[in-house]
């Protein structure tokens, strides 16, 4: 097994244990895109600039916030905060909710969690970088249900025609959302980015080499699309539309684990 | 007050290097001196209003300082969840600029017409809402508001608004301000109205009534201080607006002075609760709904006399 294997499951185990413990959802989104989230902080963005909130630093957001635990994990894993943070998820009293709140801990660049708003405020963000002459790449990932949304592609057609070259959306395209099985036809998402003037990119979502490289690109606009498997790497939740709502009980925690050994 | 406007942001401009001009494809024969003058400070979106409020609050998180103008029902509306969440939930420090407020678009149809934008923004946390009443007015906020950095939504005018202030009145966001004394009856307005409603007060003394006249240019925060003096004189009111009678300034005004326990007697001026379906100019539909017509106040407050 590889570190970056060895790493994820280890992250994977620790959600478990967590949506277990909280009785929390959104399980099968995270281990969708817990890959890309990796891929980001531990492959392609300077996590110490973003720490110093330096002006040239890589900015991601997690527009599609429903996967707000991974994220959480990742910044632990990270050095963002401490790991200890992640046992006030959820919680009464506690520091985290299910989706981001940038004014809870450091790294969190925006809070998210109704869909379709991350797409804009990071273009206001490559924009600025830009005019600011700012160094840096801005990364926002969405999910393909996410891409429903009008005022995604509001942005879409003005990056493009703003060149945005240091602008990146991420597309978790794992074909489920809330009520079904792509409810809206999105088979052709390539090259609809493409008709709207983007570069694209279409990887493996949970191949760590496919999506550092294709990420490593910073000549955009740029669309990923990581074709990745909802509730990836555990038997019972991979593919599962439940696993966006459910929680795994103590019988669930200990296959999961066992899996993710 | 357009032109108002785009004078003093450029003004602002020329001194602050963060003030940064977004547009969703509005605001043709009024922006482009900006445009010229601050191309790399400049953005239009498209028509594409939930597009630009997420941009202005990415451009706020690196430190400019956005204003997006537009028409006030588009600027406001289209874009309400951007507005609360990307806006007000990040306090974000970007304001919103709506042109045209209440039924100044008046032929142009409901849609163009907005009645119900000081209930939706000011129930929104951390959002200061301003409507000026003429061009003094709207030089002033808009100066002041490079300064605060909190989200803000501010209604203005048209072209060639009337004036009703001094051009030296000091205007102050979060206060009233009296533009007429009177010992019978405290008229409080807001926004562009204020102007019509000045020219009631000689018909007023007609009627036998002195009749002060003042304005709050800000609906939120409330100037409850100036409130506090009118409950303590008992003076009767009378609140004019160009806006719902639902959500405004005159609920507002009469929430606090129900928790203060007021003796006041009060009645409230507004936009009846129902779309307006005559066709005319802002003029003729105000006189439709009965806020163009100096007011009978002995009959508006129930034959009680005044004095």
């Amino acid at each position: 097994m590889t570190t970056d294997e060895f790493l994820i499951k280890e992250m994977k185990r620790e959600m478990f244990r967590i949506v277990n413990r909280c009785n929390s959802s959104h399980i099968g989104s995270c281990l969708s895109c817990i890959d890309i989230l990796y891929s980001l902080y531990f492959k392609i963005m300077d996590c110490e600039k973003i720490k110093n909130k330096s002006p040239d630093r890589d900015i991601f957001i997690l527009a599609k916030g429903h996967g707000a635990l991974a994220l959480y994990i990742t910044l632990a894993y990270t050095g963002f905060f401490p790991k200890e943070y992640l046992d006030k998820y959820y919680i009464n009293g506690g520091l985290f909710h299910a989706h981001p709140d940038k004014t809870k801990a450091k790294g969190i660049e925006c809070s998210t969690g109704s869909l379709g708003h991350g797409a804009s405020i990071g273009l206001g963000m490559a924009i600025a970088k830009s005019r600011n002459q700012n160094k840096g790449h801005v990364y926002v990932l969405m999910g393909d249900g996410e891409c429903n949304e009008g005022s995604v592609w509001e942005a879409v057609m003005l990056a493009s025609t703003l060149k945005q070259s240091n602008y990146t959306l991420i597309v978790d395209f794992n074909h489920l959302q809330g009520m079904g099985r792509d409810v809206i036809c999105q088979d052709n998402i390539g090259e609809r980015f493409k008709a709207f003037g983007f570069h694209v990119k279409e990887v493996n979502g949970h191949d760590i080499d496919q999506l550092t490289a294709a990420l490593q690109d910073r000549n955009g606009p740029l669309a990923v699309i990581a074709h990745t498997v909802k509730g990836k790497g555990v038997s019972f939740t991979e593919d599962k539309l439940e696993w966006h709502y459910k929680s795994p009980n103590d019988e669930q925690l200990e296959i999961a684990l066992k899996e993710l050994q | 007050m357009r032109k108002t406007f785009i004078t003093v942001l450029l003004e602002q401009a020329k001194l602050d290097q963060k003030i940064f001009l977004i547009t969703p494809d509005m605001g043709f024969s009024v922006v482009e001196p900006f445009m010229q003058a601050f191309p790399d400070r400049f953005l239009n979106t498209g028509i594409a209003e939930q597009n630009a409020i997420g941009i202005a609050a990415g451009l706020s998180f690196e430190g400019f300082k956005p204003y997006v103008y537009s028409m006030a029902p588009f600027a406001l509306m289209r874009s309400y969840e951007q507005i609360r969440l990307d806006a007000s939930y990040m306090q974000a420090d970007i304001k919103i600029v709506g042109s045209g407020g209440g039924v100044q678009n008046g032929a142009q149809g409901v849609t163009h017409h907005v009645i119900e934008d000081f209930a939706i923004a000011k129930v929104l946390p951390n959002m200061i809402v301003c409507a000026p009443a003429d061009p003094v007015e709207a030089r002033q906020i808009l100066e002041q508001s490079v300064n605060i950095e909190s989200p803000m939504y501010i209604r203005i005018g048209k072209n060639n608004d009337p004036v009703v202030h001094n051009v030296n009145d000091i205007i102050t966001i979060g206060k009233a301000f009296s533009l007429a004394k009177g010992a019978d009856l405290e008229i409080i307005t807001t926004g562009t109205i204020t102007c019509r409603v000045f020219d009631w007060l000689p018909e007023l003394q007609k009627q036998g009534v002195c009749a002060a006249l003042t304005v709050f240019p800000t609906i939120k925060p409330l100037d409850k201080d100036y409130l506090d003096e009118l409950i303590k004189i008992r003076k009767k009111i009378l609140i004019v607006e160009e806006h719902s009678i639902i959500g405004g300034l005159g609920e507002s005004i009469c929430a606090y002075f129900a928790l203060r326990k007021a003796a006041n007697d009060i009645k409230h001026m507004g936009i009846p609760d129902s779309f307006n379906h005559c066709v005319g100019n802002q003029q003729y539909i105000l006189e439709n709904m009965g806020l163009w017509q100096v007011p009978d106040i002995k009959e508006l407050f129930n034959g009680e006399l005044i004095k």
